[in-house]
């Protein structure tokens, strides 16, 4: 018997743990949501809707604990890896609006899971509101370091010479690059040989052993090659030069008339979510974003540092929604 | 590059601080990587945020050791519990459960820590020499990697058991289920009935551990509270002299069949393993103890699993590429720290970068010297009677399965791969060709879509260059001496043996 007061004590334990999980006496969590954000103690769970070890996961390790001091409540990442993002994202936009749950809604990348109905994406753009955008990634063009491509306009004029015969690799069918280059073949009026591969790193390989003629993509998967110069970097897609590649001549500047294509490291809670803890989550993500220590982390990553407000993520969200849609709609009508 | 700088690598880890992290990182990664589902990748990528704040050679140190540490422990449940904990642990279960179940435990897991030494020290040797030469590894590209996937398929006649058409059975369904999801190449939802979870396909783990893990279960539930066996023996802990003797070849075939698979991209963990266990099979005066609990069937694919760790990561050295998932995340870990891998590290930071290589050899010593005595903590395992070990391993493979993802669904997958695992043990179907299907489907599908869009639809891509021509020799060899040799011989046995058939043929 003498079990008995070792299990009661592991009831109570256990009721406790629940008491504290429901957030105390089960009050509605929603009536709490005002001034008290985040109770002290509580799990605020960030969805990175990618693998561990991706590059989002990596970045939101490198924030979270900064936040998690700022806000006096625990930050737990989670991974909710499947359906090219879709499953996380669902799993963020049907979440409790509590500011318990936010998660990546990385722009453009998000815009290609919920413009293209095959993917079955159970939210839109309606769905969140973004707290704030941390950091940002050029889009830059890339050869091998021996490619008879020495600028920009070598390459696409070899490109309009011969079309569909360049080959350029992607990180990922219906990815950011893939999208991008369908982006750039619509503006400039070029047709190149895409070839598919499974990540950012197999398409950087195909550039280096000379499989590829270019790749197109955010500087940081490039940046290893190109300080060893293994890769020659020939513009990047932006109306200023990269802080990472600063000789590196912009789209622009070369002559060709093409909106920039940076992505943006935005986070989103579900849109319902009251206006004041959005507002609180945008305060630390701010101050997170503004710490030298992760400033310096990211840098280390090829990751510009970079913040955007709420209100700017919303707007620059629409903005490329609507550049994007008819290339997606274009690729789709294709299939 | 050299031994020397490996030597100043090796002096700078031997400080107390470096080597308290190296082991601090094992121990980690071994206690996440026993949790089945919990890779390296998982194991890694979890505990990042324990690095920071350390100097940048120490924290790469201990993630490595995460790294590998975390490998072992999926050695362990694989061994006791035939639940592999990643898909490269796969092989490791065929025999390593088999010893488990005669009371040999004990020296299945000492011979696979040993292995996994000797695989990590020819690793390190090994890229010490290698290195240099290591953008060769490049020349495999697309139209390269499709024909080793395709020889790959050669591997099944060593799973086959007795019955090849059933092997094929099992080995065409794996192909069947890797087809689910969209493919990568134009974009085709295939049985995805419009689930978002079943767009990237299924997930390896999950079946794996369903295959082999649960359907184990089940088998053993099936013999009803009647059959529920004793708690397994525990003979003795260390192996004998003739167990090592049989591991001591097979542990430095093994080491160099996986320093050679981790150099290609992609660096497929689970199938060089089982190559590994193939050539040993074949190669074995005792073929017939495989699959029984035959020692060298441990020792060769453990060692080959820990130096293809070791080798897949030249790439990231030397060139700056990650070839694997897991590879990625220590190029994730070094750019955090400030480090660019690549070329650069060796002229930038060649302290650091040989205090890494020189890590390795140390971290794999550190895992021998734990696991030797743990071996004795893990088996006490088995001393739990089967039906409450049983009721904890369902347990603790519902939670890895759900930690793999955050996903109830996985755990669906899972139970349902353990349904079919457990049909298929019923009907006598052997279940490493259905793996091993599952694992060479994709990568021989994307491919060869891929070969053909760099070729814009001409064949003749798979035939270009020496490595291909190579390789398809190999496949042709193999294809004659796997399938069409076995077939005429059993042919001529038939006419010999009953030669009243072949006359009622004849007419």
């Amino acid at each position: 018997m003498k079990k008995i007061p070792a299990l009661t004590a592991t009831a109570a334990l256990a009721a406790s743990v629940a008491l504290a999980l429901t957030g105390c006496g089960g009050q509605p969590a929603s009536s709490t949501a005002a001034a008290d954000f985040p109770k002290a103690g509580s799990t605020i769970e960030w969805i990175v809707p990618s693998a561990a070890g991706a590059g989002n996961d990596i970045l939101a390790r490198i924030i979270a604990p900064v936040m998690q001091e700022d806000l006096g409540a625990n930050i737990k990442v989670v991974n909710k890896e499947g359906g090219s993002q879709v499953v996380g994202l669902n799993y963020v936009a049907q979440a409790k609006p509590d500011g318990l749950t936010f998660g990546n809604t990385n722009i453009p990348s998000i815009l290609g899971r919920y413009l293209d109905p095959s993917k079955k994406a159970a939210f839109d753009r309606g769905s969140f509101t973004p707290i704030g955008s941390f950091a940002t990634n050029s889009v830059v063009i890339g050869v091998n370091k021996d490619s008879k491509y020495k600028t920009i306009k070598e390459l696409f004029d070899a490109v309009k010479a011969e079309p569909g015969k360049i080959t350029v690799g992607t990180d990922s069918r219906a990815g950011d690059d893939h999208i991008n280059l369908r982006l750039l073949e619509d503006q400039l009026g070029l047709d190149f040989n895409i070839v598919h591969y499974n990540s950012g790193a197999d398409k950087v390989a195909a550039i280096v052993s000379g499989e590829t003629d270019f790749a197109l993509g955010g500087v940081s998967s490039f940046y290893g090659q190109y300080k060893s110069g293994d890769i020659k970097l020939l513009t990047v897609v932006e109306d200023a030069a990269s802080p990472f590649a600063p000789e590196v001549p912009t789209l622009k500047g070369s002559g060709y008339d093409v909106k920039p294509m940076a992505s943006n490291f935005a986070l989103s809670v579900p849109s319902k979510t009251p206006k004041d803890v959005v507002a609180k989550l945008e305060s630390a993500l701010k101050k997170a974003t503004e710490t030298p220590a992760v400033q310096e982390k990211l840098k280390g990553a090829a990751t510009q540092p970079a913040w955007k407000s709420s209100s700017d993520v919303a707007k620059l969200w629409e903005e490329r929604e609507s550049t994007i849609k008819p290339v997606i709609d274009e690729l789709l009508k294709q299939q | 590059m050299g031994f020397d700088q490996l030597l100043g690598g090796l002096a700078t880890v031997f400080t107390p601080e470096h080597l308290l992290f190296a082991l601090i990182g094992c121990v980690l990664g071994m206690l996440v990587g026993v949790l089945p589902g919990f890779g390296p990748a998982a194991a890694v990528s979890l505990l990042i945020p324990v690095t920071f704040g350390l100097d940048a050679t120490s924290a790469i140190i201990m993630l490595a050791a995460i790294l590998y540490g975390a490998a072992y422990g999926g050695t362990t449940t694989a061994v006791l519990l035939r639940i592999p904990g990643e898909a490269s642990s796969i092989a490791t279960t065929l025999d390593g459960y088999q010893m488990a179940k005669q009371g040999r435990g004990g020296p299945a897991l000492v011979i696979a820590a040993l292995a996994s030494f000797v695989g990590g020290l020819i690793g390190v040797v090994g890229f010490v020499v290698v290195a240099p030469f290591s953008r060769l590894a490049l020349e495999f590209g697309a139209p390269e990697l499709f024909l080793v996937s395709l020889l790959g398929f050669a591997l099944i006649t060593s799973f086959a058991g007795s019955n090849p058409a059933k092997a094929l059975l099992s080995a065409a369904a794996g192909l069947a289920i890797a087809t689910v999801g969209v493919d990568s190449g134009v974009g085709i939802a295939r049985f995805t009935f419009d689930m978002p979870e079943l767009f990237d396909g299924l997930g390896l783990v999950a079946i794996v551990m369903g295959v082999f893990g649960l359907s184990e279960v089940l088998g053993q539930a099936q013999k009803g509270p009647l059959g529920v066996p004793s708690p397994l023996k525990v003979a003795r802990l260390l192996p004998t002299r003739t167990d090592l003797r049989r591991s001591a070849l097979p542990s430095l075939r093994g080491s160099v069949i996986g320093f050679f698979m981790g150099l290609l991209p992609g660096s497929p963990g689970a199938a060089t393993s089982l190559a590994s266990y193939a050539a040993e099979k074949k190669l074995s005066k005792r073929s017939k103890e495989f699959g029984r609990g035959a020692v060298e069937g441990i020792a060769g694919p453990e060692s080959a699993n820990n130096a293809l760790a070791v080798s897949s990561m030249i790439p990231l050295f030397t060139l700056g590429i990650p070839t694997s998932a897991t590879v990625a995340i220590m190029a994730g870990a070094f750019t955090m720290n400030g480090l660019i891998p690549g070329p650069l590290l060796f002229r930038d930071n060649p302290d650091v970068a040989w205090a890494i290589i020189a890590s390795l050899i140390v971290g794999n010593l550190i895992l021998l010297v734990l696991n030797v005595p743990l071996a004795r903590v893990w088996i006490a395992v088995l001393k739990v009677p089967f039906h409450y070990l049983m009721a904890a391993i369902l347990a603790f493979m519902f939670l890895g399965t759900y930690s793999i993802n955050g996903s109830a669904f996985d755990i669906l997958i899972m139970l349902g791969a353990g349904l079919l695992g457990y049909v298929f043990q019923l009907v006598k179907v052997p279940l490493t060709p259905l793996v091993l299907g599952l694992i060479l489907g994709p990568l021989l599908e994307e491919n060869f879509q891929r070969s053909l869009a760099l070729s814009r639809g001409d064949y003749n891509v798979f035939l270009q260059g020496p490595i291909s021509l190579t390789l398809i020799g190999v496949i042709v060899l193999a294809i004659l001496f796997g399938a069409v040799r076995p077939l005429i011989a059993s042919m001529l046995k038939k006419k010999t043996i009953t030669p009243v058939a072949s006359k009622e043929l004849a007419k």
